[in-house]
């Protein structure tokens, strides 16, 4: 690795090899540790009420006679006609839920991430703990498992919590797969914690700046989240729907209601789309006589079908980390090359 | 490791940063045990130095060994703590802390020799680094790279933010300490007072180049300052052995290297001192004086 024939008998750089048995762990909790559990109990107060949530909402349920309809199901005596039976206070809550799940994952990853090690250049002090025995990326992994790794556990612990309580609003608020219901419940929120995470943790290597990484950070977390958006209806083969036109009825109707649908098109006796005009209609004739007349046998409905979550989100959680793994080699390879 | 080693050794070593060379063609080799005062004006290239020897910056040109290991940029020696400028400090960690930070990081850990370098200046154990003086937080760190019982100790103008006073203390804990461990000192500083006193050898740096290097007695009495009548260089002195000329009204003084050639009766020498010494090359390299100071 250097040109060692230049040295007085030199041996080889051999005790870069053998790093002695350190606790680089406790430094680096001993660091953080104010910020950690701030971030534990912000989310554990959003835990506590979201318990309280569902318990109320269950026993509001049974107040109304729909006991042991959670979920609602499409028939029985646990119909979705008792969607107006809610009452308004849990539709409000429950709207806005998903305003807080959206923000407490990129909040408390750039506010975790961000100084983690921007902080240390600010003050100098990363020469501090890289002049001592441990090597530098022992120092940066401990401090980023120290920062990370409890905030991470939280928000999965936070994001589960959210799939249960909101669970009894199913048939009613957000659906699975939809935004922000697909965002805020499962395991993304870890996810995207990890992912505005990592991006605050390299912004702050690379700026050496606290306040400029936190702000990189939102600017590309934002980027980021709309590129998964984009990507989301393409995690698997949308599933379809077929109706023949003219319909018994004037609509096809899903098997599932609460399916992601994506698209939905009319196509002729060959099978292609076919966009229909209405200017030369009569209206005596019917919507569904004027598509006849354009050619068109069929109506066919894409979606994603609900029972999908978990796959999606499982999709969507690789995605996230697979970002956050390239991120965090990248501001690892920065900081062992520019120490000063 | 070797144990007959240089502490320090550097061949052709040179950094070179954006905006030009910090330090070029530097050769030395430091002895075990030798307390090295390192010279020069700021941005000489001192810091660049201690850099490199550290082992947290990469040397552009040639290299540099400590204790017979070369040092690749991936931290430093394990035998070797270092103290950057203005030792920064966990600001919200409280002394002890500091202490636990030592042992916590360090393989090799001293830690009742660190608590007694602590109690020796009476700094309370659960004092907050951030509420401490300048010189007591210079003697957290000192004991911080202390505790690591180090072979080589390489401290970056480390009294440059202490009054007179806490200077000559944490200079006196610090040879006191190195003293009878034969530990290798590197000190560097841009007041020579600082190091005067205390240097067995200088490293003197301007403009990013070695100009001195050796044992400060043998260096001093290489040299000769010769005071003599004004009117130009003696034609009996031979003009290689010049290092640098001052004229006054009526005198001129000129420090050489000390030469064989018989000097005329109007002519006497006197052996510099280390500051005429120092002084003396750092003009010769058009250095201005104002950069380097002889006292605090």
């Amino acid at each position: 690795m250097n040109d060692i024939s230049l040295g007085p008998s030199p041996a080889a750089a051999g005790f870069e090899i053998a790093r002695p048995r350190t606790n680089v762990l406790w430094v680096a909790w001993r660091q953080q540790r104010f910020q950690v559990l701030t971030s534990l109990a912000l989310i554990g107060a959003v835990a506590l009420g979201l318990v309280i949530f569902r318990l109320n909402l269950v026993g509001a349920l049974e107040g109304l006679g729909t006991a042991g309809c959670v979920p609602l199901a499409d028939d029985g005596p646990c119909t979705a006609s008792h969607a107006p039976d809610i009452p308004d206070q849990f539709s409000t809550i429950a709207s806005l839920v998903p305003l807080v799940m959206l923000a407490l994952p990129p909040l408390l990853g750039a506010l975790a991430g961000g100084p983690l090690f921007a902080r240390e250049y600010e003050q100098g002090t990363q020469i501090l703990s890289l002049t001592q025995s441990v090597g530098p990326v022992k120092w940066w992994a401990s401090k980023i498992a120290a920062a990370g790794l409890p905030v991470a556990a939280g928000l999965l612990a936070l994001g589960l919590i959210n799939e249960w309580a909101m669970d009894p609003m199913s048939s009613f608020a957000a659906k699975h797969l939809l935004t922000p219901g697909f965002q805020t419940r499962g395991i993304t929120p870890a996810a995207y914690f990890i992912l505005a995470f990592a991006i605050a943790v390299t912004a702050g290597i690379m700026l050496r700046n606290t306040a400029a990484a936190i702000g990189l950070t939102v600017a590309i977390y934002v980027v980021l989240l709309l590129l998964l958006g984009l990507a989301r209806p393409h995690y698997a083969m949308p599933e379809q729907f077929r109706d023949s036109v003219p319909a018994s009825e004037g609509q096809p109707a899903s098997d599932a209601d609460d399916s992601w649908q994506l698209d939905y098109y009319y196509v002729n006796a060959t099978g292609e789309k076919v966009s229909p005009r209405t200017d030369g209609c009569q209206a005596e004739d019917g919507y569904q006589q004027c598509l006849v007349q354009q050619g068109i046998v069929g109506a066919v409905m894409e979606y994603q079908p609900a029972d999908r979550f978990w796959r999606f989100q499982a999709t969507e959680a690789a995605l996230a980390l697979a970002a956050s793994a390239a991120l965090f080699a990248a501001g690892l390879i920065r900081l062992r090359r520019h120490i000063t | 490791m070797n144990d007959t080693s240089p502490a320090l050794h550097a061949s052709n070593l040179g950094k070179s940063y954006r905006r030009g060379w910090a330090l070029r063609d530097c050769s030395f080799s430091l002895p075990t045990g030798s307390v090295v005062a390192l010279v020069g004006p700021n941005g000489a290239g001192k810091s660049t130095l201690m850099a490199l020897a550290a082992g947290i910056a990469t040397p552009t040109t040639g290299s540099i060994a400590v204790l017979g290991s070369v040092a690749g940029g991936r931290g430093p020696h394990p035998k070797l703590a270092f103290l950057s400028q203005d030792q920064p400090l966990y600001r919200r960690f409280t002394v002890d802390e500091i202490l636990h930070f030592g042992r916590a990081m360090n393989g090799q850990w001293d830690d009742r020799y660190a608590r007694r370098l602590i109690q020796d200046c009476g700094i309370p154990l659960n004092a907050r680094i951030s509420t401490l003086s300048g010189g007591q937080r210079t003697r957290v760190a000192l004991a911080l790279a202390l505790g690591r019982r180090p072979a080589a100790l390489l401290l970056d103008e480390p009294l440059a933010s202490l009054d007179p006073l806490a200077r000559r203390e944490v200079m006196q804990t610090l040879l006191a300490e190195t003293a009878d461990t034969g530990i290798t000192l590197l000190l560097s500083s841009h007041v020579i007072a600082d190091v005067e006193d205390s240097c067995d050898h200088l490293l003197l740096l301007s403009d990013g180049r070695l100009r001195l290097d050796g044992p400060i007695d043998k260096l001093l009495a290489a040299h000769q300052l010769l005071t003599g009548p004004a009117g130009g260089l003696p034609s009996w002195l031979p003009t290689g052995a010049v290092i640098e000329t001052r004229s006054a009204a009526k005198q001129m003084t000129i420090l050489t290297q000390n030469t064989a050639a018989p000097k005329p009766a109007e002519w006497t020498a006197v052996e510099p001192t280390l500051h005429e010494l120092v002084l003396g090359y750092l003009r010769s390299t058009g250095q201005s004086q104002g950069e380097m100071e002889p006292a605090a």
